[in-house]
This record gives C-alpha cells, sequence and structure tokens, in this order.
C-alpha cells in the first residue's frame, strides 16, 4: 500500500535500504525473496510523538527526557537523552513502528529539542533521520505541577502562556543583535544554545511542539500568530470543540492526537473525542495519532487509528495518520511514511488492513530493507 | 419488547440469527419468527448483539471521580495497613463517577469493582451495574472475591512509609499467614475473639469467595499457587497476565482462573508485551481466561476492546474471544447465572452493534440495554468533565 491506496498483487525491490522498484513480475539476481501473496505490505508505522530510548524500561524510574530544574530547557537536546540499545526499541519494532518521533517529556514550558529515529539500525548517527524535527513545549498541568511547588513561575496557565512569549522575545532580540552585528564577532550578542535553538522556530524551519489540551490549544496557536512560527498541537483531547480555530490556523502544521487509555477526568481529560479526527481530515487539517510511549504502549497505535474508523474515518485515511501524515508533520516524509521508489525501505508484511481489521497481525518488519523482526 | 433478526453471539462461542423478548428486564425467550403481543419491537437485522461486556478487576466508580478535593479518590485503597481483607469496595464506590464514563457506549454492562493492588490484602470485590447513582441498588453481587496482590505496587506503598512488607518473602510470609489463621479461626468458638479480618478470608478458605492475585510475573504465581495449595477450597483467580506463556500449564485446572489485563504502560519490564499467543495455546488446553482493561488505576473504557482485539489476533476466532469478555468474567465474579451471556432467565444487558466488534474497527454500538432499559444510543454525547 502506498499513499495513492491499494496496489494488488504488487512487487517491491529494495537495494541498499532503499525501495529500488515497485511493480509486478520484479526480479533481481542474487535477492532475498519474501512471499506476501495474499498479505498486505504496509509502509512502517511512524509514531509523531514518543520518549522511546528515553524513560527507562529497565524497571528504575529514570527520565533522561525531563530536565525538571528550570521551566525553560530550550538548550536541551533528546539525542544525548536516549540510549539507543533500550530494548524499548526491538518491542515497538515488533508492532511495526519503525520511524519515531523521539521528544524531550513535558516537565517543562520549553523542553529542548525533538528528533526522528529508526526503530533499528548500526549507529545512533545512521538511526537518526532528522534533529531537530521540532522544539518541544508543553502547556497545561505538567509544568505547572512541576514548579508550582518549587515556588517559580510557571504556577498557573497565566504563567505558563508568559514563560513561552518571553522565550520567543528573547529569541527575537537575540536573532536581531545577530542580524545586527552582521557577521562581526565584537558585536555579536554572548553565544546562547538556548536562543539558537529556538531560532529555526521562528524562521518557521522546525515547528514548536506542544503538548497542549483543550482550551490551551488556543493560547498556542493565539501565540503562534503572535510570533508568526508553526505548531504542532500533541494530545490535542478536545479538539472537537474548536473546528474552525483548528482548521483556519495558518500556523498548525499537524495535530497528533493521544494517547487514550484514561477515564475522563477533571481538567486536561475531561473530553475524550475520537471522532475530531474524521472531521479534521475532512477539513483539510493534517492528522496524526502517537503512543507518548514507554509511558503508554506501543499496540495503542494502531488502537487509536482503529477507533477514528469507529468515529468516522475510512480505514486507508486512518492508515495515513499512523503512516504519511506522522512523518510529513515530523518533516521525515522525504525517507518515510509511504512505498515509493526512493524512499527508505521500512515495511510491514500485515495479515489484514490492521486500522479495519482486528485480526490483522504483523508478520515481519523491515527496516532500512532488513528484516528487524519476524513472526 | 422484541429485538428481531440479529445475529447474536452468545458469549458462550455460538452466533446464530434470531429474536430476543425481553420481559421484566430479563430474557424471557430467543427464537427465530417470535410473535409480538404488540410490545415494542426493535428490528436488528444486519445487526450483532452481544452480550454486555464485563470489566472484571476495574476501579470504575472510583477513579475519575472529578468532585473530590484531591482529584484522584484512592478510595478503595485503606493502605493504612498491608491486611485488610474486611474493607467492602461498595464503600468506595460512586454511581455518579461511573455513568459518567458511559461504559457502555463501549458496550460495558457489568463491572468487577476491586481494592488497588497497594495491599496484600486490599478488601472484598462487587459487580456493578454502569449506570446509576445509588452503588446500594447498583450493585449485583457484594463479596464477589477477595482482592490481593504480591505485585511491587505493595512494596512501593509500604517502604514510602517505612513499614513491611518490603520484600517479595515478606508479602509472601503475610499472605500465607492470613490463610493459615483464618483456616484455624472458628467464630463460633465462645473463646474465640471475634475478628473481622479472620472472617473474611475464612470465606476464601471456604470457598464461598475467590480469592484474586494480582501478580507481576509467572513466578508470583507460582508462589502463590505453592501457598494456597494446602487449602483445598480456595479458587483462585490470577490477576494481570504479564509474563505468562505457554509452558504455564499449572495453571490449568477446574480451581483457577487467570484474568489478562491490558498492559497500558511499557515501561514496566515484568508486564513488558503480554504473551497473547502463548495465552492463546493456554486457553486452547482449558485454562479459562478473562480480560480485563487494567488491574491498577488508570485504565480508559476504551481498553477493555483492545485487549480483546489484541486477543483475537492470538486467538483467531473472534467467538472464542467473547466468552473473555462476558461468560468467563461473570462465572469468574460469581455472576454467571445471572449475567454474561445471551440465554433464557438472565439479565437483559444486551449490546446492539452495527458489526462484530470484535471482528472490525468499524462496529459501532447503537444501542446499549441493561436490564432492558435502554441506557444508551449511538449520538449520545460523551458526557465532559469541565
Amino acid at each position: 500500500m502506498d499513499r495513492k491506496g491499494v496496489l494488488p498483487g504488487t512487487d517491491v525491490l529494495t537495494d541498499g535500504g532503499r525501495i529500488a522498484a515497485i511493480g509486478t513480475g520484479l526480479s533481481a539476481q542474487g535477492a532475498e525473496v519474501i512471499d506476501a501473496t495474499g498479505r498486505y505490505v504496509l509502509p512502517g508505522f511512524v509514531d509523531a510523538h514518543s520518549h522511546v530510548g528515553g524513560f527507562s524500561t529497565t524497571g528504575s524510574e529514570d527520565e533522561d527526557l525531563n530536565e525538571i530544574t528550570n521551566p525553560v530547557t530550550a538548550e536541551l537536546d533528546a539525542y544525548y537523552g536516549i540510549d539507543p540499545k533500550s530494548a524499548a526499541f526491538p518491542h515497538i519494532a515488533k508492532f511495526g513502528i519503525t520511524t519515531s518521533c523521539v521528544t524531550p517529556g513535558s516537565a517543562n514550558v520549553i523542553c529542548g529539542w525533538a528528533l526522528a529515529i529508526k526503530s533499528a539500525g548500526d549507529s545512533l548517527d545512521s538511526r537518526v533521520i532528522k534533529d531537530p524535527v521540532a522544539l518541544k513545549a508543553a502547556m497545561g498541568i505538567n509544568p505547572k505541577g512541576c514548579y508550582i511547588g518549587k515556588n517559580m513561575m510557571p504556577s498557573s496557565r497565566m504563567g505558563i502562556a508568559e514563560v513561552m512569549r518571553e522565550y520567543f522575545m528573547k529569541v527575537k532580540e537575540y536573532m536581531e543583535a545577530k542580524d545586527k552585528a552582521k557577521g562581526d564577532a565584537k558585536k555579536m550578542p554572548k553565544y546562547d544554545l538556548a536562543m539558537e535553538h529556538g531560532i529555526p522556530v521562528l524562521q518557521r524551519k522546525i515547528p514548536l511542539k506542544v503538548h497542549s489540551y483543550q482550551h490551551d490549544m488556543m493560547t498556542v496557536l493565539r501565540i503562534a500568530d503572535e510570533f508568526g512560527f508553526d505548531v504542532t498541537l500533541d494530545h490535542a483531547l478536545g479538539a472537537s470543540d474548536f473546528y474552525d480555530e483548528l482548521s483556519s490556523s495558518k500556523h498548525l502544521r499537524g495535530l497528533i492526537y493521544g494517547p487514550v487509555g484514561s477515564p475522563v477526568l477533571p481538567g486536561e481529560l475531561c473530553k475524550i473525542d475520537f471522532e475530531c479526527l474524521a472531521e479534521l481530515d475532512r477539513r483539510g487539517v493534517l492528522t496524526a495519532c502517537m503512543t507518548d510511549g514507554p509511558i503508554t504502549n506501543c499496540h495503542v497505535l494502531v488502537d487509536e487509528a482503529g477507533e477514528a474508523v469507529r468515529h468516522g474515518m475510512d480505514p486507508m485515511r486512518a492508515l495515513a495518520m499512523i503512516t504519511i501524515n506522522a512523518a510529513r508533520i515530523i518533516m521525515c516524509d522525504r525517507r518515510v511514511g509511504s512505498l515509493k521508489v526512493g524512499k527508505d525501505a521500512d515495511m510491514l508484511i500485515y495479515t489484514g488492513l490492521p486500522t479495519r481489521d482486528a485480526a490483522a497481525r504483523n508478520l515481519a518488519t523491515i527496516i532500512d530493507g532488513k528484516v528487524v523482526w519476524q513472526a | 419488547m422484541i429485538i428481531k433478526n440479529g445475529m447474536i453471539h452468545d458469549g458462550c462461542g455460538r452466533a446464530y440469527a434470531a429474536d430476543i423478548r425481553i420481559k421484566d428486564g430479563l430474557i424471557a425467550a430467543i427464537g427465530k419468527g417470535l410473535k409480538d403481543d404488540g410490545e415494542q419491537a426493535v428490528d436488528a437485522q444486519g445487526r450483532d448483539i452481544l452480550p454486555g461486556f464485563i470489566d472484571p478487576v476495574s476501579h470504575w466508580g472510583i477513579n475519575g471521580n472529578g468532585t473530590e478535593i484531591r482529584p484522584m479518590g484512592d478510595d478503595n485503597d485503606e493502605k493504612s495497613d498491608p491486611i485488610v481483607p474486611n474493607m467492602n469496595v461498595v464503600y468506595a464506590f460512586n454511581g455518579r463517577a461511573v455513568t459518567l464514563q458511559q461504559l457502555y457506549a463501549y458496550g460495558i454492562t457489568a463491572i468487577g469493582v476491586a481494592p488497588t493492588n497497594n495491599e496484600v490484602m486490599g478488601g472484598r470485590m462487587g459487580v456493578f451495574e454502569v449506570e446509576g447513582t445509588n452503588p446500594l441498588k447498583m450493585v449485583i453481587r457484594e463479596d464477589a472475591g477477595l482482592k490481593a496482590s504480591v505485585t511491587k505496587q505493595v512494596k512501593k506503598t509500604f517502604a514510602a512509609r517505612g513499614a513491611a512488607p518490603q520484600t517479595d518473602m515478606k508479602i509472601f510470609q503475610m499472605l500465607s499467614e492470613q490463610l493459615r489463621l483464618a483456616k484455624e479461626y472458628d467464630p463460633k468458638d465462645k473463646k474465640v475473639k471475634r475478628d473481622e479480618k479472620l472472617a473474611s478470608v475464612k470465606a476464601v478458605i471456604d470457598g464461598r469467595m475467590p480469592l484474586f492475585v494480582a501478580c507481576d510475573s509467572a513466578s508470583d504465581i507460582q508462589h502463590v499457587i505453592a501457598i494456597t495449595k494446602p487449602y483445598r477450597g480456595i479458587k483462585l483467580v490470577l490477576v494481570n497476565g504479564g509474563g505468562v506463556g505457554a509452558a504455564d500449564t499449572y495453571l490449568i485446572g477446574k480451581d483457577k482462573a487467570l484474568i489478562v489485563c491490558f498492559n497500558e504502560c511499557d515501561a514496566d519490564p515484568d508486564t513488558y508485551g503480554t504473551d497473547y499467543d502463548g495465552l492463546a495455546a493456554l486457553a486452547g488446553q482449558g485454562l479459562k481466561i478473562g480480560l480485563a482493561a487494567v488491574s491498577s488505576g488508570f485504565g480508559g473504557r476504551e481498553d477493555l476492546l483492545w485487549n480483546a482485539m489484541d486477543m483475537v489476533k492470538a486467538m483467531g476466532d473472534p467467538e472464542k474471544v467473547l466468552p473473555m469478555l462476558t461468560a468467563n468474567n461473570a462465572d469468574i465474579l460469581g455472576v454467571g447465572d445471572r449475567l454474561g451471556r445471551i440465554a433464557v432467565g438472565l439479565r437483559a444487558d444486551l449490546v446492539v452493534w452495527s458489526a462484530n466488534p470484535l471482528t472490525t474497527f468499524k462496529a459501532q454500538v447503537e444501542t446499549t440495554y441493561i436490564k432492558g432499559r435502554q441506557v444508551y444510543r449511538k449520538g449520545d454525547a460523551m458526557r465532559c468533565y469541565l
């Protein structure tokens, strides 16, 4: 299955980790042949928001992606919080996730850079598709909850909005000072990595990736308008209250929904509205799902896409949410997210269409042309 | 009322097209071409009718109780003492809190509600309806089981307060001691001091109430089986299922059942990836399996169905998985004579789906009936905490 839809009875040839050809009756000398007759060959799933490899899965409570010492830690990069040998990667590969956007946690208002990484491969560097893919930020109860006890701003949603605005005003001033210096080392502002990490956001090269629920999403869109940067809205429960605002925003690159799997609770979890995905997709908003792994288990990526189907979405559009849409949102669609000649050979062999058929199960995960897991 | 022409999945492995007559909240008749006596008739042609699902070891009606000052009201967690079998969960249950969750929109009509996994013996479980206000009217069965736990949550809870138990050794010793004392306990003997804790555990020893034990791993399960072995009357329900595989055939037996919970989280190495294929193999050999959403705390109404869909991937046949959501859970909770199946004489806890939810994600709940009363219809808005 590719971006256009379904190609029945088709072969895929891979070479050097890339898709070399898609067609019928393909052959190549010495090529290993996998017979997928009657199976569904899908692009590897792309998880647009997770913490795999950065939150411990070995029993300790290490959260190397949450530096809860300052509400602005823009200088951080998830790259240094990831253990590439974490058991979490083969685990998610088994369930079909071949690429994850691994992001710092949501303890801080400005958390640091997020990257895109494959679930298997040789070195960390060879597995990273792109770093950064976004600057991570967070609204609501997480930053508030982390600093309220430390007698630090933010202790309220008002404080969060102000900390975020203040940061970008500083980045703007820093950029202006750099521009003014015109390369003159004496006139340059003091090098500040936290400011440097905000520059690509203000330049609209990467989006601000914002943990946000409910009306916090409206705060984010307003700040995005104020500074002219792009955003992704991550988690996004309650989006069904804001269809017009979300679909008319000039700065919304995508909405990443989930994880779901909690009771409705007061505040951020007050509304669970899978139906928003079909409606936003109809209105042209790029939608995706997320696991937040390992906080939530990796199966839920398919389950969430399936719930979108239960709530009115076409199963192929739901498949797009966890493949090409997610890849586009994390700016990796040149390499992953669909089956296309020249793209990375990241594929799954399924017994059915996972976003529709309950019994559909993954038989093999292929990353960069190599079978990394097989049933 | 008659529901006509639906495809009935009876919860015991059979599927057939027939009409269902509901009278006084119970299923009065099942058959083809039932004549209506002028009663209300609902056409379910092209629809699938399933027994309401039962989420067997939940915290519904307790967690998500938004009116408390502390948002996560932990009223099923009496952690002042690791041994509190005398607690009754009926006093923790809040009807409004569970109604608000609209569990019936995902086909769930009854829930087993349990104390947490934080105590060695946390208290007595109950089975409840999912819609209503008064817990004492919603309760279908009290004392449906005694909830115990040998998980690391116990160690964590009591280590935090510098109290015992802090090791598996101590947990199992405490568990074993309670069973021994309860066996010796004779309330009729006037010389014996009244003891409500031992009276509760005695019901387990006598087989009047099953013992539910949350376990982190297969080795926990083996320890529990070893400790309970001398007490022949005990009906054992092992809860969680993480780490259990095809080799764990010692679980198979008339006095045992396994409740497999959905692993909400991937961060816990002991429950890292449920082995559904292994569980399917054990089920094929006669292990009684019930499926649950999560066993402690923070799960969603979707999780139960997602868990079942993972089981379908392993079992292949949805009809073999449906009992794990219905009849098996009802039997495990001791309410199999009243719910969990579509059969004459049982409660009319029925869900009309647009398709079989164990076959396709496209399936939506169209109508949910509890005791024959319509409690949900597709399109009823999800209720929302503010």
